[in-house]
């Protein structure tokens, strides 16, 4: 909120903080206002003063210029060279005067123009960019009139010599959105007293009957707590008096005419919003305030139509009739004040906050009126200070005379004497942890407006009584907020003490071991990123092409993406369901910029809704800390953290000939092993039988889909052709994704244990299978594990071939196989060995047709 | 009988020889024949010990001595031969295996944490020694997490102060980490000091504002807890966490769910107070807000607010990271170009 420090100065005396604005921004910030900035208006305006032409010359040497000798008061002269037409002999005008920088960044020195020396310049209003308000926009340089000063800087005498703060006003300070509110603070910061008002009207007519009646339907009553309806007769609209068009334009509000501008500088004045009705476009004379119905049309002030929904709160010319403004938010355009207008009706009212809230957000208009009755406007104080005010603005400026007959109506518990709450000086000492005297409570309390009175039965505890604006102040532990705010938070002292004693439970485990496999990636050697959770539903959508199908193979999850009611934009409108989508786009940015490597990971939360029946108010526990909420719309919200890995370009620019693995195979083992050490749990990958079981978005031949305890987890593979053809993308770029829902659910991340490990070496075995193309390897080491159970210790495969020896459609696969005896105390004989051997001999030639290559 | 004088020039002339042919060899194989010609057991040194069968018997020993002595020289002889020319080989051999060992390798693939977690896990390494204990909670809440457990109701202005994203008409993203607190008051009992940390949401984006970004605060609640405590363990925080004496200043402010509420600044940890561009040359940065917990907070979750009081305080993590790391553009962090991360290993 903009604040004027002239104006400001009205209320309390602050001139001396005029040539440091910044001291007390500072004294305002430190007690909870904001000072956001400040805003010199004098500052274009230095060595620019009002002057006097003695004498005017034809320029010796230029026809279209004159030399004039220009008095700025105290007998000193200036020539000045000046193009201008308009100003003779004795005419004050603007003397910009060397050093001046005027606001359109113009500098003024001393130069000489044809010859002749010129120590200045004549202004025109275009130069000040200033708007005179004038019907015809002035030529020539600014001809002011006999009364101006000499010598007076132009600042204050055009009533620019002021400082405007913007103010960051916290929700809970109302009281402080206008200038009284903000002067009343700063008499208590300062300890310095209000000035009286001197716009106190009491000249009402009884002759003047006022003509409307007031109908507050009871229904409308909890959302209207006051109402003051005040009829003018004989109004004359005007443009406003120039000292009211500069006061509201300097805040940032556009000159209408007297009236309109009287009710808008009565609201910045006293916090009060005040609308004027032209009393005779009213039409009936009963002034009803009720509810909305549902398609009620409405046009407001600035031309905009509006279809009103049901129960917004309207002001209306009688039942079911025309709505004449939309309570505490906007006029209607037909009822507004015109040039033709002769009879007011003021409108002074108090909404209910909840209800202004609702219906601004609801039709979208936000406007000073409704930002003020949102955070609520002063019931008590407020209004008499606004209806008195503006009263005396209206009488003076538009001659109006005021019907003493004032319609008004205020609900009961509207003006409830404020509650006394009860503080002791113990409290606020345990509070803020300072000692604190019994005076200086009452002296800050007292400072903002409270009434004070003590206990008769404990001498340490008080009563204080809020004053009627400071509405927010509820309770003890405000008080001792206003305590500690007005005597300074620089008194609060640094202990820990308590703060200490106390043992700790211990973190929650999903951190924990989300933490570890953080730590397992990166030693693995990928970089963590931390992408956002939006994504474009059409996007993934295109991208998964089968929602029900990646739910599957991700895990058990049974409802659809979750959309943002109110997203940004359609590209970031739903939460990811999976981590790919964005995980791919990643790669591809990082392509574009000439990435040509590299190899990334997130861990992060997927979701979706889940369409398990609700069975109480309890969200399902998914496991520590996994999954979601769950509330009266009886949707309930799955969040499962997922690992994420992708890999793109080539390996390493080796000057040596390594042979190269292929990228998936590369991902392949930093995830196993990554998972492996994170959690003891060997995943597996497996090819569906069926092709269309793999995501959508990898190569249907390099791709698989990740297992755990048989249950689909996860995918990994290669990019599909298709994507990497839309993105003009050549190195390889491989992806793997699971969920770790299954992880964290089981105990089984426990902490490791020390195994005594066999001193003997391994005994080894090579095999070398020919075997089908269309057999993996992860079917050979199924039926090895099956048959050697825990005494095959490790398994290399160390050669692949295929070629002339091979028959074709076949490929030779060469093991080498780990054996040890379970325990230690058994030595495996070769007998034994060579039994096994040939089981496993016998169950790959009948389970997948494996014949061993003859030695 | 034979003398020894007799027998001694055959020994000297075999010594010669012998050392001879040791000397002249160059490679093993050379000099191992030395080794089998002249002292195997068929060799002239075996032979001349032989002897001993011509001499007397009390020049037996003598003679046994005197071949003795040669044989143990040519041994020693021999085997420094054979060190001399090990050491030769083995030079030969690492000059033949001669490798420019400026020339690259194979560079190992160095993983990295994004700045985010490195701030998160430090900030969670310090609250820890101050006996904070880590909680998560879900990124969908309902109003009456988000919103009404703490002060602020529906149509209440405060919640201008955080543009919300809805998923239903009761269920929000997160606008911040403090539904964590109220979990926790739900379940857990008291005292309790915990903290909580996760994304946040807010349908705000500019050049400042991310819509999905951190948070991390802390929430103790115990039978007399105060403002001073408060400002105790954020300085100690601010020290930790910029490794220097960095002072802090509380500036009063609002949040619905504490009361007194303050903003904190710290000295700005660049210029440590003396001004720069980071602090605008105030020499003080805003770090976070805090406060002690308003009573209604406490009663929304049926906690005797007449017995329990808490103080909460809670910080933006790409904030923090931002100052830490001196990142000039906060959409850099959801960015995770490559060239940005692995400045972080």
């Amino acid at each position: 909120m903009k604040i004027s420090l002239n104006w400001i100065n009205e209320f309390v005396e602050i001139h001396d903080y005029m040539t440091k604005p910044q001291e007390l921004a500072q004294i305002l910030t430190f007690a909870g206002l904001e000072v956001e900035s400040i805003e010199d208006k004098s500052k274009n305006y230095n060595h620019v003063v009002v002057g006097l032409i003695l004498d005017k010359k034809p320029h010796p040497e230029a026809d279209k210029l004159s030399v004039c000798q220009v008095t700025t008061g105290q007998g000193v002269v200036h020539q000045i060279v000046c193009g201008a037409k308009n100003h003779k002999t004795n005419d004050r005008v603007v003397v910009a005067l060397p050093g001046a920088e005027l606001p359109n960044g113009m500098k003024i020195g001393e130069a000489v123009l044809r010859n002749v020396p010129s120590k200045g310049m004549l202004c025109s209003f275009d130069e000040l960019m200033i708007d005179p308000h004038l019907p015809e926009k002035p030529q020539g340089i600014v001809i002011l009139p006999e009364q101006a000063a000499l010598g007076q800087p132009f600042s204050e005498y055009w009533g620019l010599d002021d400082i405007i703060f913007e103010l960051k006003v916290t929700p809970n300070r109302a009281d402080c959105l206008s200038h009284l509110g903000l002067a009343r603070e700063l008499a208590a910061l300062l300890d310095r007293p209000l000035k009286e008002n001197t716009n106190v009207f009491t000249n009402y007519s009884e002759e003047i009957k006022n003509p409307f009646s007031i109908d507050l339907p009871l229904n409308a009553e909890a959302d209207c707590q006051a109402y003051q309806g005040i009829y003018l007769k004989d109004v004359t609209v005007t443009p406003s008096p120039d000292w009211l068009k500069k006061r509201i334009e300097v805040l940032g509000f556009k000159s209408i005419n007297n009236v309109v501008d009287i009710t808008n500088y009565i609201m910045l004045e006293t916090g009060q919003p005040m609308h004027a009705f032209d009393a005779k476009k009213i039409g009936h004379e009963q002034v009803v305030i009720r509810h909305s119905e549902e398609g009620e049309p409405f046009t407001s002030l600035d031309g905009q139509n509006y279809i009103l929904p049901q129960g917004a709160l309207v002001i209306s010319n009688k039942l079911q009739g025309d709505v004449l403004a939309i309570a505490g938010i906007i006029g209607g355009k037909d009822f507004s004040v015109t040039p033709e207008t002769d009879s007011l009706f003021l409108e002074i009212a108090n909404f209910n906050t909840s209800q202004i809230r609702k219906t601004s957000r609801k039709l979208g208009i936000q406007t000073e009126s409704a930002y003020r009755f949102s955070r609520g406007v002063d019931l008590g104080v407020g209004a008499k200070e606004a209806l008195t005010r503006a009263c005396f603005l209206l009488a003076k400026y538009t001659g109006a005379k005021i019907s003493s007959d004032i319609k008004s109506f205020s609900s009961q518990s509207a003006f409830k004497a404020p509650a006394k709450i009860a503080l002791s000086v113990s409290f606020a000492q345990q509070k803020l942890g300072f000692k604190i005297e019994f005076d200086q409570i009452e002296d800050v309390l007292k400072r903002i407006g409270c009434l004070f009175s003590k206990d008769d039965s404990d001498a340490q505890t008080f009563w204080v009584t809020p004053p009627s604006w400071r509405f927010d102040i509820e309770a003890d532990v405000d008080l001792v907020e206003e305590v500690g705010r007005l005597i300074g938070y620089d008194k609060i002292p640094e202990t820990l003490g308590s703060a200490l004693n106390l043992v700790p439970t211990g973190h929650q485990s999903e951190y924990l071991q989300i933490t570890r496999l953080t730590d397992k990636c990166v030693q693995a050697g990928l970089c963590q990123v931390l992408n956002s959770v939006f994504v474009s539903q059409v996007k993934e959508q295109a991208f998964t092409n089968d929602q029900s199908l990646m739910n599957n193979l991700l895990g058990q999850r049974l409802g659809g993406p979750v959309y943002l009611i109110n997203p940004l934009s359609n590209e970031e409108n739903q939460l990811r369901t999976l981590l790919t989508l964005k995980m791919a786009d990643l790669v591809v940015q990082n392509l574009r910029q000439g990435v040509t490597k590299g190899q990334l990971f997130e861990i992060g939360s997927c979701v979706t809704q889940s369409s398990i029946a609700s069975a109480g108010p309890q969200a399902p526990i998914v496991g520590s800390g996994v999954g979601g909420g769950m509330g009266a719309d009886s949707v309930t919200y799955l969040e499962i953290p997922h690992l994420s890995l992708a890999l793109w370009g080539k390996p390493v620019q080796a000057w040596l000939n390594e042979p190269e693995i292929p990228p998936v195979l590369r991902l392949k083992e930093i995830l196993f092993s990554s998972i492996q050490s994170w959690s003891g749990i060997n995943i597996q990958v497996k090819k569906p039988s069926d092709r269309s079981l793999l995501p959508a978005f990898l190569h249907k031949g390099q791709s698989a889909l990740i297992y755990y305890n048989n249950q689909s987890i996860g995918f990994i593979g290669a990019m599909h052709p298709l994507w990497m053809e839309e993105n003009k993308i050549r190195e390889p770029v491989v992806v793997a994704e699971l969920s770790l829902k299954n992880f964290l659910l089981d105990s089984q991340i426990e902490e490791k244990k020390f195994m005594p490990f066999i001193k003997r070496p391994l005994v080894e075995r090579d095999l070398a299978l020919i075997l089908g193309k269309n057999k993996t390897s992860q079917e050979v080491l199924d039926i090895m594990s099956a048959v050697f159970g825990p005494i095959l210790q490790n398994v290399e495969l160390f050669d692949i071939y295929e070629g002339e020896k091979v028959p074709e459609g076949y490929r030779q696969l060469a093991y080498r196989l780990g054996l040890q005896a379970e325990q230690n105390l058994k030595i495996m004989t070769d007998i034994e060995i060579n039994a096994l051997i040939q089981q496993l001999i016998t169950q790959l030639k009948n389970e997948l047709g494996a014949q061993l290559r003859e030695a | 009988m034979t003398t020894i004088e007799q027998l001694k020039p055959q020994l000297e002339a075999l010594r010669e020889d012998i050392l001879n042919a040791i000397a002249l060899s160059k490679t093993r194989p050379v000099l191992y024949d030395v080794k089998v010609k002249y002292f195997g057991k068929s060799g002239p040194l075996t032979a001349l010990m032989k002897e001993t069968g011509k001499l007397s018997s009390d020049l037996k020993p003598l003679w046994g001595q005197l071949v003795n002595s040669l044989m143990q020289e040519v041994q020693n002889n021999y085997a420094q031969k054979e060190e001399q020319i090990k050491q030769i080989e083995i030079e030969e051999l690492m000059s033949a295996q001669e490798l420019d060992v400026t020339l690259s390798g194979v560079k190992p693939p160095m993983g990295t944490y994004h700045p985010l977690t490195i701030v998160t896990q430090q900030i969670v390494a310090i609250l820890s020694r101050l006996g904070y204990s880590l909680r998560l909670g879900p990124i969908i809440e309902s109003d009456f997490y988000n919103f009404e457990a703490l002060n602020i109701a529906e149509n209440h202005p405060a919640r201008e102060m955080q543009d919300t994203f809805f998923v239903g008409p009761k269920h929000v993203l997160r606008t911040h980490t403090s539904p964590i607190q109220i979990h926790s008051l739900e379940k857990e009992s008291l005292p309790l000091k915990v903290m909580g940390t996760g994304g946040v949401f807010r349908c705000d984006s500019d050049i400042s504002h991310l819509p999905h970004f951190h948070q991390i605060e802390g929430l103790y609640v115990a039978e007399q807890v105060s403002m001073a405590d408060l400002k105790g363990t954020i300085r100690f925080f601010v020290k930790e966490f910029f490794a220097k004496d960095l002072k802090i200043r509380f500036r009063p402010s609002y949040f619905p769910f504490t009361e007194p509420s303050a903003e904190v600044d710290c000295q700005c940890p660049i210029c440590q107070g003396k001004g720069c561009s980071l602090c605008k040359q105030t020499g003080w940065i805003e770090i976070g807000g805090c406060g002690l917990v308003n009573p209604k907070v406490l009663e929304s979750v049926h906690v005797d607010s007449k017995r329990w009081q808490g103080f909460a305080f809670g910080f933006g993590i790409e904030r923090m990271a931002m100052i830490k790391y001196h990142i000039g553009d906060i959409r850099l962090l959801p960015e995770n170009d490559l060239r940005f991360l692995k400045q972080f290993s």
